[in-house]
């Protein structure tokens, strides 16, 4: 069975996280304060301990997995304890608030810690779901591939098109410039929208020109599909235009995976974007609470 | 404006070197950018999506203005905002584009003809991705958006804030400035609705950091605490190191000043005996099951003591025969709460318990029965039938013959009794002064008045109005009015001075439910207080979830009147000394 960083060790990380939580449940409904259950009693100050260690030592991971030298552990079994016990501690970090939350830092802190946890949840979704549906559309070809191909089909178009008139040359020329290969700011790459344009009414002044949009090629397609070949053409000129036609149809094609693959890898980014400046910012939160804390004790 | 757009590519390109058809937008403005929604779209990774517009000044002139920072080339020079004039060359990454000189021969009216020239690029991607190399890193980093939110934190939770608590003179001025954050972000809970009224001075009560609040913090407003123990007394010493925030909390949900955990009492009380070695002393751990019975403390008069006075004494709570109330009072509760009704001014009258039992203004307690008040109403102290205003006063005996005296006296001297006299004596005649009466006629008035009210005041000490409700005694060998006394009576108020009950609490019962002697009782000694296995009926242990949970502080309080101030600190002086 293939080892990932859910089943490392027979899921060893996942029981060592469950037993934790059961025992720290168990221990704090069996707990009867003399005060409603909150940070300040023996249990609270017990969790607080240990919930603090542990966003430490989550923490540290980031270190462990950028040592490539490092010998204490394993990186995915690093990986491993991160997300089980990045679960644990937020549990752990719930009974230590005692469920108690208001304006100030410490449910800051809290708050802080749950969009970490949820951000590195949707991690661990995009890390387990995302590269198998990426590989299964993306049918074994690179990146580079997909945008080699995609120019081959422009410049068999353009060379086709050459053969049937100089307009049809020059919609082909600003339909492959004003394609939209999907990259581009983050939203962008996360909205995966086909923006591709096409300039209609080229040379045919005084009609004047319009930009249209090029969604998975419909405009151009829609245009070739228009040609009338005139009273010189031949099999040649109509056979031509069902060619182009057929790339046109191809070129969609390519670049709806293409698209496709460019979101999936934002989507397997987006999150690191969220899930390490939060920690940061839990960090400093964390330290601010236990500081305060007893500051004002 | 019209725009004629020509398009071209330089160098070898084997389809596209050759004179291109012209592209006319109608339109406002032009948009220069790499986006495919440009119109003059030149994909290239120096070229911003939206980089620039070229609008048309009144005139004719063109005018080119760049939207981001980076700007526009033009003729070599870095131009952010330029009019442009013909043959002037843009240069977008490593496409140019040139403002046409008019052409006379045209028949086109354009306001402009550009010349885009883009580079015949001989590899072998297409011309989009030249610009879109698929993943474009976001502008700002992870480690841009780490610092930023970390040192945002740090700045709104922890530094501002700290200013209130270093700079005292900024403190008035933070804590007061809404928006701006102060140590109020350090709060880890409400106020009580009792200590709101401190706001957000957090300095009031938290005065050393890194120090649990003090007790001297509390003193400052609550100078007079009583303390749980005598302080006299060697006890005071249990209390040597309690804070009195052990008890009352502060900043936690829900909101409460006393701590309601009855170990706080059961850690001591459940082992009292071993703590003090006075005999008297009873464990109580629980009501529902460890409390010991009710001890009740009765009003009375202990002559070899303190004689006339009157102090509550402590009845054996284990010994019922000794349940006795000595309060010279004679009642009898059946026979004033006869289902049949009883003799009253306006007939027969069934009374209810809050006839005469009201409570006061709070509902807790009772208010004292007093004769003026509860039981006048039916005892009346008229005397004399022939005189509807003749009554004597309720309290004191010497009070009581005066009246007498003075009612028979004056009933002498208008005749409107029996008398010697003839009615001619008392008659004036005209013309004359009213006759003055002789040393022998006074004194004939004296002897009746001193008759008729000592015979009165036997009548109502030893047969009809007093002795009803009093212990009449006869004094041996006194005569006149001093012949009679009556023993003073009090009713104890307060059953049980250690504990609170509540009547308001309870008003949904009817009194009988735990006063449930009250309509066989006929003689005034009998005490008719539940036991505490009548409380328990209702009532159970703190954790009792079949009963009412009932809590030490419930019925009991923590500092007891006249004990001495609570001064922890004090004792530990003392103790150090």
């Amino acid at each position: 069975m293939h080892q990932s960083f859910i089943n490392f060790r027979h899921y060893r990380y996942g029981l060592i996280a469950g037993a934790a939580s059961l025992v720290t449940l168990a221990t704090y409904m069996l707990d009867r304060p003399r005060v409603p259950p909150n940070g300040g009693t023996w249990l609270g100050y017990t969790l607080g301990t240990i919930a603090a260690l542990l966003v430490i030592f989550l923490a540290l991971f980031g270190i462990r997995k950028r040592s490539f030298s490092s010998t204490i552990g394993t990186a995915i079994g690093w990986l491993s304890a991160h997300v089980y016990l990045g679960l644990a501690a937020l549990l752990i970090a719930t009974l230590h608030s005692g469920m108690h939350f208001g304006a100030n830092v410490h449910t800051v802190a809290y708050v802080l810690m749950c969009m970490v946890t949820l951000s590195g949840c949707w991690g661990v979704y995009a890390y387990v779901s995302f590269p198998g549906a990426m590989i299964q559309q993306r049918g074994n070809l690179r990146r580079s591939e997909f945008l080699r191909q995609i120019a081959e089909l422009d410049s068999s178009s353009l060379e086709l098109a050459e053969g049937i008139s100089p307009r049809i040359t020059q919609l082909l020329a600003e339909a492959a410039r004003r394609t939209d290969l999907g990259g581009g700011g983050l939203w962008k790459q996360l909205r995966g929208r086909d923006e591709s344009t096409l300039l209609l009414g080229i040379g045919a002044a005084p009609r004047h020109s319009r930009l249209v949009a090029n969604a998975n090629q419909r405009a151009l397609i829609r245009a070739l599909a228009e040609i009338r070949p005139g009273r010189s053409s031949n099999e040649v000129a109509l056979s031509s235009v069902q060619k182009l036609l057929e790339l046109a149809g191809s070129k969609a094609a390519l670049l709806q995976r293409l698209r496709r693959e460019t979101q999936f890898a934002a989507l397997l980014r987006i999150w690191l974007f969220l899930h390490v400046p939060l920690c940061f910012a839990l960090l400093a939160a964390l330290c601010i609470h236990v500081v305060t804390v007893f500051l004002y004790w | 404006m019209l725009i004629c757009l020509i398009r071209e590519v330089t160098g070898s390109a084997p389809a596209a070197n050759r004179p291109t058809p012209g592209t006319v937008f109608q339109t406002t403005e032009l948009t220069i950018g790499s986006a495919p929604d440009q119109h003059v779209q030149v994909p290239h990774k120096d070229v911003d999506p939206q980089h620039a517009v070229l609008r048309c000044l009144p005139g004719g002139r063109l005018l080119l203005t760049a939207l981001g920072p980076k700007g526009v080339m033009v003729n070599g020079r870095r131009e952010t905002r330029v009019q442009l004039d013909p043959n002037d060359t843009l240069q977008l990454g490593d496409t140019t584009v040139k403002v046409e000189p008019p052409d006379p021969h045209s028949n086109e009216q354009y306001t402009c003809v550009l010349r885009v020239t883009d580079p015949y690029t001989p590899d072998e991607t297409s011309p989009a991705a030249a610009s879109h190399s698929g993943m474009q890193a976001p502008r700002f980093t992870i480690s841009f958006w780490s610092w930023t939110l970390t040192l945002g934190v740090a700045a709104i939770f922890l530094l501002v804030p700290m200013g209130t608590f270093l700079a005292p003179s900024m403190r008035k001025l933070l804590r007061s400035t809404p928006l701006v954050p102060s140590d109020a972000l350090w709060s880890s809970g409400p106020l009580h609705a009792a200590h709101r009224f401190i706001g957000n001075d957090c300095t009031a009560c938290h005065v050393k950091p890194f120090e649990r609040v003090r007790n001297s913090e509390c003193e400052k407003c609550h100078a007079d605490v009583q303390h749980h123990v005598d302080v006299r007394t060697a006890d005071v010493a249990l209390f040597d190191r309690e804070r009195c925030a052990a008890c009352h909390f502060e900043h936690k949900e829900p909101a409460t000043l006393v701590l309601r955990d009855q170990r706080l009492c059961t850690d001591c009380h459940a082992r009292l005996d071993k703590l003090k070695s006075d005999p008297q002393i009873e464990n109580a751990a629980d009501f529902g099951t460890h409390h010991p019975e009710f001890r009740l403390a009765v009003l009375s008069q202990n002559e070899l003591v303190a004689p006339g006075q009157w102090a509550p004494q402590w009845l054996d709570a284990n010994n019922e025969a000794t349940f006795k109330e000595t309060s010279h009072l004679k009642f009898s509760h059946a026979q004033h709460l006869n289902p049949k009704g009883i003799k009253s001014p306006t007939g027969e009258r069934v009374l209810q318990c809050a006839d005469c039992h009201r409570p006061n203004s709070s509902g807790r307690q009772m208010m004292p029965i007093r004769m003026e008040t509860q039981c006048s109403g039916c005892h009346s102290l008229h005397f004399d039938e022939h005189d509807p205003t003749s009554g004597v006063p309720h309290g004191s005996l010497q009070s009581m013959f005066r009246v007498l005296h003075e009612h028979f006296s004056a009933q002498y001297l208008e005749s409107t009794g029996p008398t010697t006299r003839t009615q001619t004596d008392r008659l004036r005649r005209p013309g004359q002064e009213a006759r003055q009466m002789s040393i022998d006629e006074q004194r004939r008035a004296r002897d009746w008045a001193d008759t008729e009210s000592l015979k009165m005041a036997r009548e109502l000490l030893e047969k009809r109005v007093c002795v009803d409700c009093h212990d009449v005694t006869r004094v041996l060998g006194a005569t006149g009015f001093d012949q009679w006394q009556i023993a003073s009576v009090r009713l104890t108020q307060n059953w049980m001075p250690r504990a609170r009950f509540n009547h308001a609490a309870h008003i949904t019962q009817p009194c009988t439910s735990c006063h449930n002697n009250a309509e066989r009782s006929k003689r005034s000694s009998d005490i008719l207080m539940p036991r505490i296995a009548k409380c328990r009926e209702c009532h159970g242990d703190a954790s009792d979830t079949s009963k009412l949970s009932s809590d030490c502080v419930m019925c009991h309080r923590f500092h007891l009147p006249q004990r001495g101030r609570f001064d922890p600190a004090a004792t530990q002086a003392r103790a150090s000394q």
